[in-house]
């Protein structure tokens, strides 16, 4: 075989469905063990905090929700705290229930897409197909909750749009007992099928101190043994009373991410059981919302499925914002996780590019640049993990 | 071990037919209270133009009524139409008739044919639907 | 990274570096600090909580009618479960800013954006680059600044 440096870029483009976010990683390679590595992104930039100081609040929650297809309810949810947080609106306690209850829906659906995405980026193409299937009931369970499948509208300024009946908790009850059910079949193959475990574990290592000083977020950062979650930190909806564990892994590998997204899982069903149990009364809306907001400063943090939330608002007084600042947690994850690429061979970079939660096509064509002969070679991002040598 | 389990899921599904829903060849019902295709009731309509403001995508626009009355009344563009339903959460007098029906596929080139008018009493306007995608 | 050890308080811990931090709301703080003091404030903080410190986002706003750039430095410290702002304020015509990458490393692409869109400069920060999320027609624009009317025009 031949002994040439060369260069893998994958160009991407917005192709898959179910993905949001296209992004360019330039590796360079020497042998079979990767050298360098640089990512370039930008090319999904629609300027939302630009649109958002032109359009009037209520707009503003309803734009902010399509910044990310699969989060959108956790988008909803955030962007209307940040603006109950500036205007000192009071929730009514069955709205926050009704909002806990949506998010851990969303995280469910989230957490089960990202496994069935590393599934097929490592090859095991049927627990793909299995986990798609399944996942279909959550979706199901969406569309009675709020209305739509995938872009719920669920949230507004000052509570939710609409109720829940007896019906449907009992529809939510049953088909959760069902997810679960097929959760314990899925778990014992994440933990324990030595073919998953031979493809995960030991690729892209991060110690506690290596992930805290890059700032991850989320199942990254949990995944490394640190016990951080804003759910518990800083609590917000109804976490204060709903009860929950916050699940860490001390290996910080891609399979102890992956492991962590497994056990949120079951933790989300869980806490789904404990609001329907314990739904209080009243009214979903406090009864007067303003339309004009007061000047000052709000700030919002909730934990969406792929890490840490951030809203901060700036205003000053009347009907549009004067600043809205929004950070999405694979913002941070995929800019600052790039260095654990490093070191690691080539066939291992889709487990653990994936194992970030990108969210970027997973059958993206990837072009082999030969530095030194300056041949170039396309191969799709899916094949290139059964690559055995180059 | 998993691996027989696995195998034996995968026997099972050789039987069976394909869960993937065969759309459009068969209709699908969707969840009861999803947000479908809506029409506004002509007659029930005050013109505060409330709807057209509140709108996020700018997808009402008010025109004058003729005849003598001087009051507007909203016409939508499904083309922008986001199906949020914000129009009909704001209007004060519930005008807004609304469906499970599944939205039409727009044509960007028949764009027209997607700005919709109200229901009046005499007529009774459907948007223009294509029968084959 | 113990649980059972006790970590100062917000308030003792500022007070011991001369600054004062206010609870604007529960388990929010919040202080103003000046440009070139900053890096040293947040190395000291990182070291004080064991590194259990991390940067969520640089929030930059252009107040224009005042002059100046304000940016807020979105921080969560672990251990005490709570949120800290750091602000501070640079003049409009000579926005430079030391920057954080020295003490975190994970500030790096916070602070290319924020130069990337308003064009606040990071000195220390051999990273910044334009443009890094905006297309290349507005390589030499700054979009988020209060006085740019649209590509090519101002």
């Amino acid at each position: 075989m031949s002994k040439e440096l060369k260069v893998i870029e994958i160009p991407v483009g917005p192709q898959h469905p179910a993905l949001h976010e296209p992004i360019q990683l330039k590796i360079w390679v020497d042998g079979e063990e990767v050298v360098d590595v640089k990512v370039v992104a930008g090319f999904n930039h629609r300027g939302v905090e630009w649109l958002a100081e032109r359009k009037t609040w209520f707009q503003n929650v309803f734009m902010c929700s399509r910044v990310c297809g699969i989060c959108n309810t956790v988008h909803g949810t955030t962007c209307s705290q940040c603006f109950e947080d500036l205007g000192n609106i009071e929730v009514p306690p069955r709205a926050k229930y009704l909002r806990v209850l949506v998010n851990e829906l969303e995280r469910i659906h989230s957490h089960m897409i990202i496994l069935a995405i590393m599934a097929e980026a490592i090859g095991f193409d049927s627990l793909f197909m299995l986990m798609m299937r399944d996942r279909e009931r959550v979706m199901y369970l969406k569309e009675l909750v709020t209305g739509n499948r995938v872009l719920a509208d669920y949230v507004t300024i000052g509570g939710v749009r609409r109720d829940v009946s007896k019906e449907t908790c009992d529809k939510i009850l049953k088909y959760i007992d069902f997810i679960e059910e097929r959760m314990k079949f899925y778990k014992k193959i994440w933990g324990e099928d030595p073919i998953v475990r031979k493809r995960l574990v030991d690729t892209g290592r991060a110690t506690a101190s290596q992930a805290l000083s890059h700032c991850f977020v989320g199942p990254m950062l949990r995944g490394s043994g640190v016990k951080s979650d804003v759910r518990r930190d800083y609590p917000y909806a109804a976490y204060d009373e709903v009860p929950f564990n916050v699940i860490t892994y001390k290996e910080g590998d891609s399979w102890a991410r992956m492991m962590v997204r497994v056990d949120e899982i079951f933790e989300s069903i869980n806490m789904i059981r404990y609001v329907i149990e314990h739904l209080p009364g009243g009214p979903i809306l406090p009864k007067v919302v303003p339309k004009k907001l007061p000047a000052g400063e709000g700030f919002s943090k909730s934990e969406a499925p792929r890490g840490e939330l951030v809203y901060h608002a700036i205003s000053k007084g009347g009907m549009k914002p004067y600043r809205l600042k929004i950070r999405t947690p694979s913002f941070t994850n995929i800019h600052n996780g790039a260095f654990l690429i490093k070191g690691a061979h080539v066939a291992d970079v889709p487990a653990i590019f994936t194992s970030f939660d990108p969210c970027i096509s997973c059958t993206e064509r990837v072009k082999i640049i030969d530095v030194k002969t300056g041949k170039t070679r396309i191969i799709p991002f899916n094949k290139l993990s059964k690559l055995k040598k180059l | 071990m998993s691996l027989p389990k696995l195998l034996g899921e995968v026997a099972k599904n050789l039987f069976k037919k394909p869960a993937t829903l065969p759309f459009p060849k068969e209709e699908i019902k969707p969840a009861p209270g999803y947000r479908g295709l809506h029409r506004v009731d002509g007659d029930k309509c005050i013109g505060c133009s409330l709807c057209a403001i509140e709108c996020p995508t700018g997808a009402i626009t008010m025109k004058m009524r003729p005849g003598d009355k001087k009051k507007r009344y909203p016409v939508i563009d499904y083309g922008k139409c986001i199906f949020c339903y914000r129009c009909v959460e704001v209007c004060p007098v519930k005008a807004y008739i609304v469906s499970e029906e599944k939205p039409p596929v727009i044509r960007f080139d028949k764009k027209e044919a997607f700005i919709v008018e109200p229901i009046f009493k005499s007529t009774a306007e459907k948007p223009a639907k294509e029968e084959k995608q | 990274m113990s649980e059972e050890k006790e970590y100062p308080s917000l308030e003792e811990f500022f007070k011991n570096i001369g600054l004062e931090v206010r609870e604007v709301k529960p388990r929010r703080y919040q202080l103003f600090v000046d440009p070139d003091k900053l890096p040293n404030v947040v190395k000291k903080l990182v070291d004080a909580y064991d590194g259990q410190v991390y940067l969520s986002t640089i929030a930059a706003v252009d107040f224009i009618d005042e002059k100046v750039f304000e940016l807020n430095y979105d921080m969560s410290v672990i251990p005490l479960r709570c949120v800290l702002i750091l602000k501070t304020r640079v003049p409009r015509d000579n926005p430079k800013v030391p920057s954080l990458v020295s003490v975190l490393p994970g500030a790096r692409p916070h602070e290319v954006e924020v130069y990337d869109l308003l064009g606040i400069e990071f000195e220390g920060n051999p990273y910044l680059e334009k443009p890094f999320l905006l297309p290349k027609e507005l390589a030499n624009e700054y979009p988020l600044r209060k006085d740019w009317k649209g590509p090519g025009k101002s």
